[in-house]
């Protein structure tokens, strides 16, 4: 099987079922297939993409990153707290002071973890703890409010394209590039596969490790900046679900656990099938404390076809329909 | 003893080479030669310190004491990265390769070849094919290094090994996974890397394909070599009757004097899974079985399924005549199965916690009441243990941690006695234990078979073999090779069943 082959078999099993999802919405809510109901969806579904290529990245190393709720809430709030006249300097401040932010807080946690050889898991669950700490230092409560300009322009139309869908477009194929055709991308997926061997290959695993969880950063500063456009104000705690949410989108999008195997290609399908879930219940009206049950069902299901290959059987049909010729490769090419 | 006649520097010279780890003494002053486009193979029972030598050599391990010299000038590797860099490759029998990337990442993987800064997936591929074809494989290099069957990934990390072109290839034994025509494959590649002036380390068991593609045989016994020469100078009883012979000092106790051979208490059957072989044995009253052959030939698959760890199918296990199901660890440990791991530090003791919990943990519900542990009994039934094993210690309450590994072993031994096992595995029982404590392990194994409890040992351990054990069982390729009783236990006997020929079997047997 070849790399390409086996990345089809994971996306079009995500993608066919966010298709799938869609419609039965339309089916069950006409309203669901009108242009401006899908420009809503193009911006809800925006932050759940970077919150889902920031974990993927983390992930796909081997590690998992729980502060990305509290980076997300401390960039959100830092965005709206920027001066929001629009004047040339603020909107520079605007771009970079986030970002920046969010960069170093990943770094921290790729430090932490990489130099000290502690577990992630507890690394970011503290670390979020203190960014969390530093947001409702900075804004206790909800509030603040953005340049009306960039707002304009994050959240509005060209050319009748809705500029998030171009956004999320954009972002998600420069970070598939950047996994898929430059050397750090592929150091991520040797550490996440066997870390042993990729030492041993003359990668430098503990710096790749730091930079994998710096961009995390970077990609949560960015959901955190997006949210606070799309509600025109910021609350520092808006990022929690997230941290759930994050996780659930990365292996909904086809990236194992474990590590090494999966990437951003998915990302919109898997962030797609979790918005879209969310929608119907809202829809049918069903009260938001099943939503959270549905919510953790669709998370260990999803863990469980990631696991144990339940997709299998969809995947063999799949396989049928799309590879018909399977090359025998058992014996030694002569 | 270096004899190669030769007026060029050679390629690689080791010289009076020292590695000891805590209680053994790995390789000892240990010299080794290997010359330009040449093949040298070299051999050595278990643990005679071949894998030692070549981990020094590609720097995973620093020499004590001793030089390595590549092409006359001294060289000190500190790891893997630099032997690399001084034309050093090494092709393990665990390959290092990613099975969730594409054969050309993994040929290529660390030497990312680029194009405006992006990397340049054709080329790499490309590359990786000129590669394969030179060592006469034909595979797409675009498919996943998990869809290639073992043969084929050996291939691929002797690929990745020739991208950094080195000057000298140790293969730590190829040959194990492969079929007789994938052998044949392979020394085809051997010779032509020979030829082009590469010097070749071959590490094998298997003496015939020693015989058949080698120049040169040094071979190893604890720690040193003992003969280097041309090959032609060999024939395989040679080289067995140099592997073996090593000295034999008295620490075994007595054998057994009655063994009821009709009375068998303990019996299994069952399939192999990794070689779909059938293996059948028993032991009797009062015997000490001990299972041997080179490592990995299935004899711990055999052991663990014993267990409940799996390793075989359809397997009947029959104790006192009484058929018993083991499905888990937990039926075993009921049905009176104890197991005693080779890494007791990992996998049987809690070093964390004292001598008394350890001992107690297996047994641990037999002294309740009501839920309640019972200390003081507890604390009697422990202190009696304690002594019998004689472990030094200053109280039961000392943590586990701070015992030496002589001691731990008999900790992880005790562990089992209070819960009155009827059958006894040990693997390894006395890996890295000093003499004494030898003895006194191996004393206890003696009582344990007196008391009509089976006791199976595996070990690599020639000596052990044959001092300790009452008959022997020698397993090679998934098969049972050899089957001795008290005389016929002799290292020569040992080893012919160890290294006998694949192919022959595999005939005779069918």
């Amino acid at each position: 099987m070849k790399e390409k082959q086996r990345n089809l078999q994971l996306y079009i099993p995500v993608y066919s079922i966010a298709i799938s999802i869609y419609i039965f919405a339309g089916i069950i809510k006409p309203i669901f297939f009108t242009w401006n109901n899908n420009v809503n969806l193009f911006t809800r579904v925006t932050p759940l993409i970077f919150a889902g290529m920031a974990q993927t990245f983390v992930i796909l190393t081997g590690g998992i990153d729980l502060s990305i709720g509290s980076i997300i809430g401390l960039t959100s709030v830092l965005a709206v707290s920027l001066p929001f006249i629009d004047k040339p300097l603020n909107i520079v401040m605007w771009i970079f002071i986030p970002p920046l932010v969010g960069l170093s807080m990943g770094l921290i946690n790729g430090l932490i973890i990489s130099k000290g050889r502690f577990p992630p898991l507890i690394v970011t669950l503290a670390t979020g703890a203190i960014f969390q700490g530093i947001a409702l230092f900075i804004m206790p409560t909800p509030g603040g409010k953005v340049s009306l300009s960039i707002a304009r322009i994050v959240t509005g139309t060209m050319l009748k394209i809705p500029n998030p869908l171009i956004i999320f477009l954009v972002f998600s194929y420069i970070f598939h590039l950047i996994l898929r055709r430059t050397e750090f991308g592929r150091s991520i997926y040797a550490i996440g596969g066997n870390e042993a061997i990729a030492h041993e290959s003359g990668i430098l695993c503990s710096k790749i490790k730091i930079w994998a969880y710096g961009v995390s950063g970077l990609l949560g500063a960015f959901a955190g900046m997006f949210i606070s456009i799309w509600i025109v104000s910021a609350d520092p705690l808006i990022g929690e679900p997230y941290i759930m949410n994050s996780i659930a989108v990365a292996i909904l999008s086809g990236t194992a656990l474990s590590g090494g195997k999966g990437g951003v290609t998915g990302i919109i399908g898997g962030a797609y099938i979790y918005l879209l879930i969310n929608n119907i219940l809202n829809l049918l009206g069903i009260s938001t404390f099943y939503q959270f049950i549905v919510k953790g069902l669709i998370l260990i299901l999803a863990l469980t076809i990631s696991s144990s290959g339940i997709i299998f059987n969809i995947r063999s049909i799949l396989r049928r329909l799309f590879f018909l010729k399977t090359k025998s490769i058992e014996k030694m090419g002569e | 003893m270096v004899k190669t006649i030769s007026t060029m520097t050679p390629l690689l010279r080791m010289n009076e080479i020292v590695k000891s780890f805590p209680g053994t003494l790995a390789v000892n002053k240990a010299n080794f030669v290997c010359n330009k486009g040449e093949i040298h193979a070299l051999i050595g029972e278990n643990g005679a310190g071949k894998s030692t030598l070549m981990k020094l050599l590609a720097g995973i391990y620093m020499p004590d004491r001793g030089e390595i010299f590549i092409k006359g000038e001294e060289k000190i590797f500190r790891n893997y990265s630099e032997a690399k860099k001084a034309g050093i490759g090494i092709i393990y029998q665990e390959l290092s390769l990613f099975p969730e990337l594409s054969i050309a990442e993994n040929v290529y993987m660390g030497i990312w070849l680029k194009k405006k800064r992006l990397i340049n997936w054709d080329e790499i591929s490309n590359r990786s094919k000129i590669i394969l074809n030179k060592i006469g494989i034909n595979i797409d290099p675009d498919e996943l290094v998990s869809s290639l069957p073992m043969a084929l990934r050996q291939m691929v990390e002797i690929a990745k090994v020739l991208t950094q072109n080195p000057e000298i290839i140790v293969f730590d034994e190829p040959t194990a996974p492969l079929s007789r025509k994938e052998v044949v494959k392979l020394f085809k590649i051997l010779k032509d890397l020979k030829q082009k002036g590469k010097g070749i380390i071959f590490i094998s068991h298997r003496l015939k394909e020693v015989l058949e593609i080698s120049d040169v045989i040094t071979i190893m016994k604890d720690g040193k070599e003992v003969i280097t020469e041309n090959a032609s100078y060999f024939d395989e009883d040679k080289i067995i009757s140099y592997m073996v012979g090593r000295k034999f000092t008295e620490i075994f106790p007595e054998k057994a004097k009655i063994i009821k051979e009709e009375e068998e208490i303990f019996s299994f059957q069952g399939i192999l899974k990794k070689y779909q072989k059938k293996i059948v044995f028993s032991v009797s009253r009062g015997e000490i079985l001990g299972v041997g052959g080179l490592q990995g030939q299935g004899q711990i698959d055999v052991l663990n399924s014993i267990f409940g760890l799996g390793g075989c199918k359809d397997a009947k296990i029959k104790i006192f005549d009484k058929e018993i199901k083991v499905k888990s660890i937990f039926q075993a440990i009921k049905a009176g199965i104890s197991l005693i791991p080779e890494n007791r530090n990992e996998e049987s003791i809690f070093l964390i916690l004292s001598i008394l919990e350890n001992i107690a943990a297996p047994t641990i519900d037999k002294r309740q009441t009501l839920g309640l542990i019972q200390k003081q009994v507890e604390n009697k039934i422990i202190k009696g243990v304690v002594g019998k094993l004689s472990i030094r210690m200053t109280s039961v309450d000392q943590i586990a941690q701070s015992l030496s590994g002589g001691n731990l072993q008999k900790l992880a031994i005790g562990k089992w006695l209070i819960s009155e096992p009827k059958v006894i595995i040990m693997i390894e029982p006395t890996k890295g234990v000093d003499v004494a404590t030898k003895q006194q392990i191996y004393r206890f194994i003696r009582e344990f078979t007196e008391n009509g409890i089976a006791v199976i040992i595996y070990t690599s351990d020639m000596l052990e073999l044959i001092g300790e054990c009452d008959r022997v069982l020698i397993m090679n390729y998934g098969f049972l090779t050899a089957n001795l009783k008290k005389n016929e236990i002799t290292e020569e006997n040992i080893m012919k069943a160890s290294v006998s020929d694949i192919n022959l079997l595999e005939t005779e047997m069918k």
